[in-house]
């Protein structure tokens, strides 16, 4: 109990039954060293890999005379479990990495506009993203008494039932269900929108559930669960943790290379891939490019969401946003997404955008 | 003989699944192994992929000489090629004999092809009705969509599926379940607490020597070094993205021996990379890596 109630405490779900299983593998094995000991607790209790566990037990060897070598006796189980903290990493500051276009421009205080917390506004906007990314029609047919009559399935029903079946299968085109990749860039840049993100992430998650959630910066890490089981507000204390560990400015293109390489069968042409970006990039603009045209030959649609389109005076002339430009399918600003107003559209052949000023 | 009264202990385990079955392994993973054989739960054994998972079950189904029956998971996969389905053509062909048989009532008739017999068992059923304890693996679950694993938790928690027209078929030996994920999507919470969990990673060194000299036959003791070695470096490289598993060790290690090579030469390494890396970019970043040692 004191194992699983350390656990809990550590911000580890550990239900009854798990308790239960542990007690009663803990009761299988007869010696059980620290290595038993750590499978078992790995195998009933924690359950991740990604989680690090400390084990120190508590009485002392010399009072109870007892085993040598690491090994454990029964009475000593009440021994303190601790799931491993991050451990604490230096300030970094945001130096001058980006091109000078960037650096003089002025960073806007994306903050107050990207501090939408309201559930329900949340709710709505992503409701109403799902809705307009869940249009493609898959080559599956389903079945639906509206439908259209669908002989091929008829006959072949009609088959299976040796000739006795009168029925007419209708069937309509199979919507499906929406699905998304979210890349976060948590750079220094970045970091004034995490409310954002971590909202971002939350929703995003809770509203698709075959979502997947990235962070990036100068290399790409995979975050799905922590957005799933932290919930917003811890999970952005995670990210602000996550982003100063990083440091070192953006390389996107580099990030994206690793996406497609590593998780490439993450997106197909049922996947939006969103970007929640400033697009100020260090990287390789060669490799932003053809990673870029990767992704939109890749995915249903890759929508990106830039902070700093909240500022009135805000024109995308960075390399990086230049570069990525021609292959986005919506350019939006964190408003626009969240509460649907007008949502831009980029203008491929020109390189132009419609629509980047300030919401109404 | 009771099958879990066969091992006695975790050491014991080891090293049966090392002399019976070749399978070379640490003891935490024997334990989490042996924990689910006498606990009877199912295992989910994550990881990454070519480091034995799927072989875990193999080997139970061989030293403890079950038979094993195996779900491949897929996108798409339904309740219906998981766990059961009706056979519509033989309870048509019933309907038939019973309508010019006129001592069979209507109702009769109605329970008849709703019965156990006109049920085509797929492997999850094929497990639960199986009268001789057997080893079910279900692979890579984590390639099938996340509702299958909804249609799993009533078996793995209670090892028994409920079928409207039947009720509840309840399974007569409990067979022992191997989950595997490659790790390519998160599983669900509640499949996670119906199961006990182990995660295999890259074996060390000395045990990938140990694997592959029982793996593959007439290796040398230096090929077998040079090879893990050439496995390890890869694994280290973190510009290389897929890396290779203890399978393609194991594979590196046999095209070795059946071109006859005595050692690993760079130009030797040049023809077989093929066996170990499996994506262009991975190979040429291999290659190019050789091409600077010989340079130097």
């Amino acid at each position: 109990m004191q194992i699983t109630f350390n656990l809990r405490k550590s911000g580890k779900e550990v239900g009854v039954s798990e308790s239960i299983d542990a007690v009663s593998a803990l009761n299988l094995i007869d010696i059980i060293d620290l290595e038993l000991f750590k499978a078992i607790l790995n195998a009933t209790l924690i359950k991740d890999n990604a989680a690090r566990f400390e084990i120190s037990v508590k009485p002392s060897e010399e009072k109870l005379g007892g085993p040598s070598n690491d090994l454990i006796r029964r009475d000593q189980f009440a021994s303190i479990v601790t799931l491993g903290a991050e451990s604490p990493i230096e300030e970094t500051k945001l130096t001058n990495l980006y091109s000078p276009l960037e650096t003089t421009q002025t960073q806007p205080d994306a903050r107050d506009r990207t501090m939408v917390t309201n559930r329900k506004v949340w709710q709505d906007g992503l409701r109403r993203f799902v809705q307009s990314i869940a249009t493609l029609e898959s080559h599956r047919k389903m079945q639906e008494t509206s439908g259209s009559v669908n002989i091929r399935r008829t006959i072949r029903m009609d088959a299976r039932r040796a000739g006795e079946s009168a029925l007419l299968v209708r069937t309509s085109e199979r919507i499906n269900k929406a699905k998304v990749v979210l890349l976060c860039d948590v750079s220094g840049s970045m970091m004034r929108a995490v409310t954002f993100i971590s909202n971002l992430a939350y929703w995003t998650k809770r509203s698709m559930p075959k979502s997947e959630i990235f962070l990036f910066s100068t290399r790409i890490t995979r975050v799905t669960k922590y957005a799933d089981k932290l919930g917003s507000s811890r999970f952005e204390s995670f990210i602000s943790r996550f982003g100063k560990g990083y440091g070192g400015g953006t390389r996107i293109g580099q990030c994206f290379d690793q996406l497609i390489r590593r998780y490439g069968n993450m997106l197909d042409k049922k996947t939006t891939t969103v970007i929640f970006s400033d697009g100020w990039d260090i990287g390789e603009i060669d490799l932003l490019d053809s990673k870029m045209r990767e992704l939109s030959v890749k995915c249903h649609k890759v929508v990106w969401i830039n902070p700093l389109l909240e500022e009135v005076d805000y024109l995308p002339e960075s390399m990086g946003i230049q570069t990525a430009l021609p292959y986005i399918d919506s350019f939006l600003s964190p408003s626009e997404f969240i509460l649907g107003t007008s949502a831009s559209n980029v203008n491929k052949d020109k390189l132009e955008i419609e629509v980047y000023l300030n919401p109404p | 003989m009771d099958i879990p009264k066969k091992v006695s202990n975790v050491d014991d385990l080891l090293g049966r699944l090392a002399s019976e079955a070749d399978y070379i392994t640490d003891r935490s993973t024997a334990a989490a192994i042996f924990l689910s054989i006498k606990m009877q739960k199912p295992l989910l054994v994550e990881g990454p992929p070519g480091c034995g998972k799927t072989e875990i079950a193999k080997c139970l189904s061989k030293i403890f000489g079950l038979s094993l029956i195996r779900l491949q998971c897929y996108e798409g996969l339904d309740y219906g090629h998981a766990v059961y389905e009706w056979d519509y053509q033989r309870q048509l062909l019933e309907i038939r004999l019973g309508q010019q048989d006129p001592s069979v009532s209507r109702n009769e008739l109605k329970h008849q092809i709703y019965s156990e017999e006109f049920l085509l068992e797929r492997p999850i059923l094929k497990a639960i009705r199986s009268k001789e304890k057997s080893v079910l693996l279900i692979d890579e679950i984590d390639r099938a969509d996340p509702e299958l694993e909804g249609f799993l938790f009533e078996f793995l928690s209670e090892f028994q599926i409920s079928i409207p027209e039947l009720g509840t078929i309840k399974a007569q030996t409990i067979p022992y379940v191997i989950i595997t994920s490659n790790n390519s999507r998160d599983l669900s919470d509640a499949l996670k607490r119906r199961c006990l969990y182990l995660h295999i990673d890259y074996p060390s060194q000395q045990r990938e020597i140990e694997i592959l000299k029982r793996k593959v036959k007439g290796l040398s003791d230096s090929l077998a070094m040079e090879v893990s070695d050439i496995a390890r470096t890869i694994r280290e490289d973190e510009v290389i993205l897929r890396k290779p598993g203890t399978a393609e060790s194991i594979d590196l290690a046999s095209t070795a021996v059946t071109l006859g090579a005595d050692s690993l030469s760079n130009e030797i390494l040049s023809l077989v990379a093929g066996s170990i890396l499996k994506d262009q970019e991975d190979l040429s970043r291999f290659l190019s890596t050789l091409k600077e040692k010989n340079a130097n």
